[in-house]
């Protein structure tokens, strides 16, 4: 490796991302070459620089939230690319099931469904009316909050009557 | 000498004639203004019994003229009544009271939530003195529950006699204790209630028979036989006819008022003593004084004669149409 090769792999040295073989030239251009060492140690020195003035700084309460929202959003807890299972809570936690007893399960929800809505008009129409003749009702209580005379406790249901009587 | 005595004396017939003339008139006009015209006002009054005690609950009068009809309607939140008085002054101290009676009381629900009702349609004529009163049970008589609260609805008539042309006064409503909730309402109104009806057969355009009738009341059936003149032939002569004829009510129109009305034509078979019934339950709507028309040439024997009815109907003496 020559000092134009070193260069160019320079940070990725630094940060021990070559591979072996590549690593291992690295370090013996830089043990025969002084120059390339020097720009090795100016690196380094400049890294650790930037991080010691990074951390005397604390970044924001709500920027930490934030960013740790964009990068891990909730649905990625549930779908995972890799199929792996990620720590989420139980109810975030990724259920599969098999399609067939997916459908099943579908179809029994939804005819639950439809049985409860239609249940008051499928009912035989022999059966016994609801009568509400003389107890109070809703309606009678609205127009007892309205201040009008209840009619109900006159009503035992009989026919209007008309008769001459004297004065 | 003869023509100057002639003119003198025709000139005094005139003015004697003309004086005697406008004297009767006025002492008519004078009577007419002196003369008791009567007026009949209606006690309504609305009671809550119970147990002997009875309590106020609405009173309203209605006073007009002979003639003039008042509706009662009761509207709770699951009962409706509507009454309506139609009343005549029939004799100087009787009324005749047609009263139709109409009430809707909520049943219950179906099970598909929609609402029953329970109806009930009833007509009465009643005649009714001065010393008399109407008494209205909306909900019947409750016998069996003494203790149990019952709504009566009072009418009281009286007739009230006034020197001055009570005619021009309009009706009154005086509502002297109004009940909560617009529970009872009053409405009063007056329309002419006596008609007089001229009938006549044509047959080919030429009138073969008449009748009439001078005084019909409104919702009263009148028989009316027409009488065959001397153009009738034995078609008319030997099957008289008559009409059952009903003024079904008076309808406020413009430019004119109309009058519906029911009929049913018969002929009476002669010698035979049966009565056919040729065209039954025939109806119209006629404006006053106006011929009402109707083909009855199906219902005569005579082929290719066109019989034709008219109508034609009036106020009675002594209505008013204001």
């Amino acid at each position: 490796m020559d000092c134009k090769e070193f260069r160019e792999v320079l940070d990725l040295y630094i940060d021990r991302e070559l591979s072996s073989e590549a690593e291992n030239s690295a370090r013996l251009h830089v043990n025969e070459c002084s120059r390339c060492r020097r720009a090795e140690q100016q690196l380094r020195s400049l890294r650790r620089a930037l991080k010691e003035m990074v951390a005397k700084n604390d970044p924001p309460l709500g920027l930490v939230g934030a960013v740790n929202k964009i990068s891990h959003p909730w649905w990625k807890s549930v779908f995972t690319p890799d199929g792996q299972q990620r720590r989420t809570r139980l109810w975030g936690r990724q259920v599969t099931l098999p399609a067939p007893v997916f459908a099943v399960l579908l179809l029994f929800v939804l005819g639950l469904g439809a049985l409860l809505v239609r249940r008051p008009a499928s009912t035989a129409p022999t059966a016994s009316i609801s009568q509400n003749r003389g107890g109070p009702t809703a309606a009678t209580s609205t127009e007892a909050a309205t201040g009008a005379i209840d009619l109900s406790r006159f009503d035992q249901g009989g026919r209007v009557s008309l008769y001459k009587a004297p004065r | 000498m003869f023509k100057r005595i002639s003119l003198v004396l025709a000139v005094a017939g005139l003015a004697i004639s003309t004086v005697i003339f406008f004297r009767v008139e006025l002492a008519s006009v004078s009577a007419s203004l002196n003369e008791p015209s009567k007026r009949i006002r209606f006690d309504v009054a609305a009671f809550e019994e119970r147990s002997g005690t009875r309590e106020l609950l609405a009173e309203t009068t209605v006073e007009g003229p002979p003639g003039t009809d008042f509706d009662i309607k009761l509207q709770g939140a699951r009962f409706r009544m509507d009454a309506r008085f139609v009343n005549d002054l029939v004799a100087s101290e009787s009324l005749q009271v047609r009263v139709d009676l109409n009430t809707r009381r909520l049943y219950g629900q179906s099970e598909r939530n929609l609402p029953l009702y329970e109806e009930d349609t009833q007509k009465q004529t009643l005649h009714l003195g001065f010393e008399e009163k109407l008494v209205l049970l909306p909900f019947g008589r409750n016998d069996s529950t003494l203790n149990s609260d019952q709504l009566k609805i009072e009418i009281t008539p009286n007739l009230i006699e006034q020197t001055t042309s009570a005619k021009t006064r309009p009706l009154e409503i005086k509502i002297l204790k109004a009940s909560t909730g617009n529970l009872i309402t009053v409405e009063a109104t007056k329309v002419p209630h006596r008609f007089s009806w001229t009938v006549v057969l044509f047959k080919d355009g030429q009138e073969v028979a008449k009748g009439a009738v001078e005084d019909a009341l409104v919702e009263q059936a009148q028989e009316i036989s027409l009488k065959p003149n001397a153009q009738a032939g034995a078609d008319v002569l030997g099957n008289p006819i008559s009409l059952d004829l009903t003024t079904m009510r008076y309808v406020r129109n413009r430019p004119q008022d109309q009058v519906a009305f029911e009929f049913s034509l018969h002929h009476h078979q002669t010698g035979q003593g049966t009565t056919e019934m040729t065209a039954p339950e025939a109806a119209g709507i006629a404006q006053l004084t106006e011929p009402m028309s109707y083909d009855v040439s199906d219902y005569f024997k005579s082929a290719g004669a066109k019989y034709e009815l008219k109508l034609i109907v009036k106020l009675a003496a002594g209505e008013d149409a204001k």
